[in-house]
């Protein structure tokens, strides 16, 4: 916090052409805090190759020389970074084949993940495929290329961004109230979400999930059901955080959530859900794979074959399939992969059959699909989609298989529905209390008026910004002491603990 | 090629790819403006476009272009 | 031309003021709110925060518990009319004593200091680890507004090791160790302090109901020079020398309580040091006689006098300052009203409390006469029953063979000590209703534990090979004598009160000695 502060007043005191150096030593103190500091060799290392093969292409491309080199390098360097990602993070795909192998213990502990390796991979390679496809010139400055790979409010969680998107960063910036005003406001609605009401149900959930033999029944459904709404403020407050404290220097960030449960099908679900991400596997993988000449030739057969539809139909599932395997992997680990990629491929392709068929069906039964009515019963089917592809993230692959039949058991089997739970306080054993429920009942309705505000108004804040200075302030002060009281930080009082000790 | 005629070919290759007679392009439209255009769509539009003027669209402009506008400089641009 | 730049700015002008004046208000609010959640239990925070309303004052004392308990300043207003006041918090470390005199200097200046050095005796005695409650009665009472907390917060995390979890922020910024409380937020007293206002009508003292039987302590006078902790000296040089740049006139006392030879060294070194930078030096535990303390009936336990022996230091200690510094009087003053009603209030306050610790005592000396006609007892049953007072330890050791008696009633009190027939080498350690140990489940053949008030006394028994024994405190007590041995220990008293073996003759029980 005070680094930032005092970060954020030098910023704007240097002269502007140093702004940039001054992101870069922050992002610097920043790794070296929050990060094993040697794994910084890591980025290092990405940096180099990216710097390396960029400059290289254009040299090639400007004297028009060797025109297949290009092109090799590109994947040379994509496959390192790439290889560097699968060594060190994606650990748990290739460990369990090499264990039989003794070394790879001792190397397997050795190996840790530079922070944040997931998201700056995914900007180098980006980055390397706009330079070959000649969007972006290459960044001739290593130490500025440098820090669009370690920009710190984005290090960790992302949002994943394109360099012509951060080449801002190089750029002067005006001090301008408006952005530490937004900034500062977006910072504490982002700490609201995830230090109030985010690590709050976040109690509910592992209470139940960590103790699977003692909860069943009704709990596995809250478990389920609750899980999303944590990782929504969890992720989301992250986000916020991340792009107020960017903001506050001037430099804005893309979004990566616009109010997700409010899509009315799975396939815009992603396009509101880790938007970055979704966009980023679509820039960069699914229009080059569907583009290629083998997808190409592929469509016109099975179109030949099948029919326009069911070819088209065709296509689609290879496409998504290769598509959410890529994020699934990314995310690193199988249960990812289950209960995101397989999942969601499952569920959308099986919405592209079925959608004409729902759409015949509403028509017969005349139900009136602009209302709000319907929306709210697509909302629900979206988050409960959502929901149980999510248990799988949450608690792996057979942990979420034995929660999902649990849960399922409850409609099937008689008498295991066991309703009581929700009137006996036996909901106290999870660890919280009723101020806390309501609490989380707050927040969740603050959550939702945000949403609709931002649904007409683009953000809350600028209808907020509008409105009379005393019900702004009033906001912004009431909700600085909900976070400084409700929220869960710092070590917590225990009455018994302390005990005052005289001589 | 003129700017009309770009357009006249261009409806056409929409037409038939989204099996859509009523579509009119304009240089403002998008995505969104138009029924059944998504991400698997955009690329057998490009590959149609490809077919109907006979070159190839570099991937770098696949992925920048943001509505019909900058699809018809493309294309007036590599016709020459 | 001015007038033009400034309505051009005008908008930025405003937005600005708006901009600080908001954070402010956001300020004032984050110390509201710390306030609020602070502890009320604590003892320490009224009379830090009671400072605040307390007009001119001639005498601050500062220190530890070794000032609030001992010094009365309503006592030392009515005897010699100044007006003083203790500015102590309980276990109270020697990084705290500087801040508190800065702290005290904010708003008063009194014309003579009192400060209580033990803090530096005691310095470093538990491996320079945290003693988060001796700072936190501080920091957590101080203003969040005061530079002297940050100083001291600097001072102290720069001298001690904390391990690793312990989170520093939480000292700084208490708020973040206390908020979870939101019971505090039922309470009046809570919502009473939101400006950290808190209110000592008492003037910094406390009473304490509590009594606990002493004995003067021997031969703890000596010459010797005991080199102090380097923090601790440290720190003290560090206080003279601000006391010294600042002139101020200071007396640095030793509250009298049941010192060592060890301890007593320390002080003697810590007494060159204070009177090589020119200040006065007391130790009071040189003046036991002047005071006409006794321990057996002034103390609550080996560090703190009650209420008694704090009349007494307070008497001897007003003396002092009354012929060797001259403080006014004013009691005939106009506006020193209020010290005569709160005197009163504080000698009806005192009667009660009085009344507590006179009944404490009492309880205490009963030992006495129990003891005398536990010790005049031969029958099995009587003793029995004198012996069951829960001011007892009894160390009981089976030696041999014993007949197990035909009588209900003493079969019964065979069975209270949960004695069995025919197993050998029993011990059982019983207080009161309590079984404290039995070694019938884990068949040992010896035993360690503690004994006296503060369980501060070691004993260890042994029973086996027709041998029993028992060390209390590395002296050797006889206990081999065949059958039930018994040795009665007075917890307050700490000495044994009676010592019997146990027989079965004739199938009777018998006392003997």
């Amino acid at each position: 916090m005070v680094l930032i502060t005092a970060g954020v007043a030098v910023y704007y005191i240097l002269p502007k052409s140093w702004q940039w150096v001054e992101l870069l030593l922050l992002s610097l103190i920043f790794y070296y805090f929050a990060a094993t500091p040697y794994t910084i060799i890591y980025m290092v290392i990405s940096t180099v190759i990216a710097y390396i093969s960029t400059v290289w292409m254009s040299k090639l491309k400007a004297a028009n020389r060797k025109p297949g080199l290009p092109l090799t390098i590109t994947i040379a360097a994509l496959a390192l970074n790439i290889l560097m990602w699968f060594v060190l993070k994606g650990r748990e795909f290739w460990l369990p084949v090499a264990r039989n192998m003794s070394w790879t213990s001792l190397v397997s502990m050795r190996l840790i993940a530079a922070l944040g390796m997931g998201y700056y991979t995914l900007q180098v390679l980006g980055y390397i495929i706009d330079n070959y496809w000649g969007n972006v010139a290459p960044q001739r400055n290593p130490l500025k290329l440098f820090l669009f790979v370690i920009y710190f409010p984005q290090l960790t969680t992302g949002p994943i961004s394109r360099y012509s998107q951060l080449e801002t960063l190089y750029e002067k910036h005006k001090f301008q109230y408006q952005n530490i005003a937004f900034g500062a406001q977006r910072i504490l609605w982002g700490f609201v979400k995830k230090i109030v009401l985010a690590e709050r149900v976040g109690i509910i959930v592992s209470a139940i999930t960590g103790n699977p033999e003692l909860y069943q029944g009704f709990y596995s459904w809250i478990a389920i059901l609750l899980y999303p709404l944590q990782m929504y403020a969890d992720f989301s407050g992250c986000m916020d955080i991340v792009l107020g404290v960017s903001e506050l220097f001037g430099i804005k960030l893309a979004e990566n959530f616009r109010n997700p449960f409010f899509a009315r099908t799975s396939q815009e679900f992603w396009q509101r859900w880790h938007i970055t991400l979704g966009t980023w596997a679509k820039d960069y993988v699914l229009y080059p794979l569907l583009k290629s000449g083998i997808m190409v030739k592929f469509g016109k057969l099975t179109r030949k074959k099948f029919g326009r539809k069911t070819g088209k139909f065709l296509v689609n599932l290879v496409g998504m399939f290769v598509l959410w395997m890529v994020m699934g992997i990314w995310h690193g680990g199988y249960q990812y992969i289950v209960g995101v990629s397989l999942w969601y491929w499952v569920v959308l392709m099986l919405g592209d059959l079925l959608s004409p068929l729902f759409t015949k069906i509403t028509g017969k039964l005349n139900m009136k699909t602009d209302s709000f009515g319907w929306h709210f019963f697509q909302s629900g089917r979206t988050y409960l989609i959502y929901a149980i592809g999510a248990t799988f993230f949450n608690v792996g692959i057979s942990g979420g298989l034995a929660l999902l039949q649990d849960a399922g058991r409850v409609i099937v089997e008689k008498g295991y529905a066991n309703l009581w739970i929700f009137f006996d306080h036996s909901i106290l054993n999870l660890g919280i209390t009723y101020v806390d429920i309501n609490i989380i009942i707050f927040a969740v309705i603050l959550l939702v008026l945000v949403a609709v505000l931002r649904e007409k108004y683009g953000y809350a804040r600028t209808w907020i910004s509008n409105q009379s200075f005393l019900f702004r302030w009033g906001i912004w002060l009431g909700l600085f002491v909900f976070v400084l009281i409700w929220g869960k930080y710092g070590p917590g009082y225990d009455a018994a603990e302390f005990i005052y000790q005289g001589f | 090629m003129t700017r009309e005629e770009v357009y006249e070919r261009l409806n056409n290759v929409f037409r038939e790819v989204l099996d859509d007679d009523s579509i009119e392009l304009h240089d403002e439209t998008v995505a969104d403006d138009v029924d059944g255009w998504d991400s698997f769509e955009h690329i057998n539009l490009v590959v149609g476009v490809e077919e109907e003027f006979g070159f190839k669209i570099p991937m770098g402009k696949v992925v920048t272009m943001k509505n019909v506008g900058e699809m018809v400089d493309i294309i007036m641009e590599m016709g020459k | 031309m001015l007038k033009e730049r400034l309505k051009e700015n005008y908008q930025k002008i405003i937005k600005f003021i708006g901009f600080v004046v908001f954070l402010a208000i956001a300020f004032r609010l984050f110390c509201n709110v710390t306030y609020l959640f602070r502890s009320v239990a604590s003892m320490s925070r009224p009379h830090i925060s009671g400072m605040k309303n307390e007009e001119k004052l001639d005498m601050v004392y500062v220190g530890g518990s070794a000032a609030y308990v001992y010094w009365q300043p309503l006592r030392a207003w009515n005897d010699c009319g100044f007006t003083s006041y203790n500015f102590a918090t309980d276990a109270v470390q020697a990084e705290n004593l500087k801040a508190y005199m800065k702290e005290v200097r904010t708003s008063q200046d009194p014309q003579l200091y009192v400060v209580d050095v033990r803090a530096f005796e005691y310095y470093g005695q538990e491996e320079l680890d945290i003693r988060e409650a001796g700072i936190r009665n501080g920091t957590d009472s101080l203003d969040i507004t005061s530079p002297e907390r940050y100083e001291l917060l600097q001072k102290y995390f720069a001298n001690r090791f904390p391990e690793e979890e312990t989170d520093g922020l939480s000292f700084y910024l208490d708020i973040s160790k206390y908020h979870t409380n939101t019971d505090n937020l039922g309470v009046e007293l809570a919502w009473k302090y939101i400006n950290n206002h808190g209110t000592s009508p008492n003037k910094g003292w406390e009473w304490i109901d509590s009594y606990a039987y002493l004995e003067e302590p021997e031969d703890f006078v000596t010459d010797e020079r005991a080199e102090l902790a380097e923090n601790s000296r440290d720190l003290l040089e560090d206080l003279l020398a601000y006391c010294q740049k600042e002139e101020l006139k200071v007396l640095f006392v030793v509250c009298p309580y049941h010192i060592t030879k060890e301890q007593y060294a320390k002080y003697n070194t810590i007494g060159d040091t204070v009177k090589s930078y020119g200040f006065d030096y007391l130790n009071a535990n040189d003046h036991y006689s002047d005071m006409e303390l006794d321990f057996t009936t002034d103390f609550y336990n080996r560090n703190h006098v009650n209420l008694y022996g704090a009349e007494k230091y307070t008497a001897f200690l007003e003396d002092y300052i009354c012929s060797n510094y001259f403080l006014p009087d004013h009691r005939k003053d106009a506006g020193y009203d209020s010290w005569d009603e709160d005197y009163q209030r504080f000698l009806e306050e005192k009667k009660g409390h009085a009344w507590s610790v006179r009944y404490l005592a009492s309880e205490v000396k009963r030992g006495e006469r129990i003891g005398a006609r536990m010790r005049k007892t031969s029958q099995i049953a009587g003793w029995s029953i004198l012996a069951e007072d829960e001011r007892y330890t009894l160390l009981i050791a089976t030696n041999g063979d014993f007949d197990w008696p035909n009588k209900i009633v003493d079969q019964n009190i065979l069975a209270k000590w949960e004695l069995m027939n025919g197993a050998t080498d029993q011990i059982r350690v019983v207080s009161g209703e309590e079984m404290i140990y039995t070694n019938a489940q884990d068949g040992k053949k010896g035993y360690s534990g503690t004994l006296g008030t503060w369980q501060d006394i070691t004993f260890h028994m042994g029973a086996g090979n027709n041998h029993c024994f028992l060390m209390i405190d590395d002296e050797e007590i006889p206990m081999g004598r065949e059958g039930i041995n018994v040795v009665v220990f007075d917890n307050n008293y700490r000495t044994i009160a009676d010592t019997v073996f146990i027989t079965c003759e004739d199938g009777e029980l018998v006392v003997n000695r």
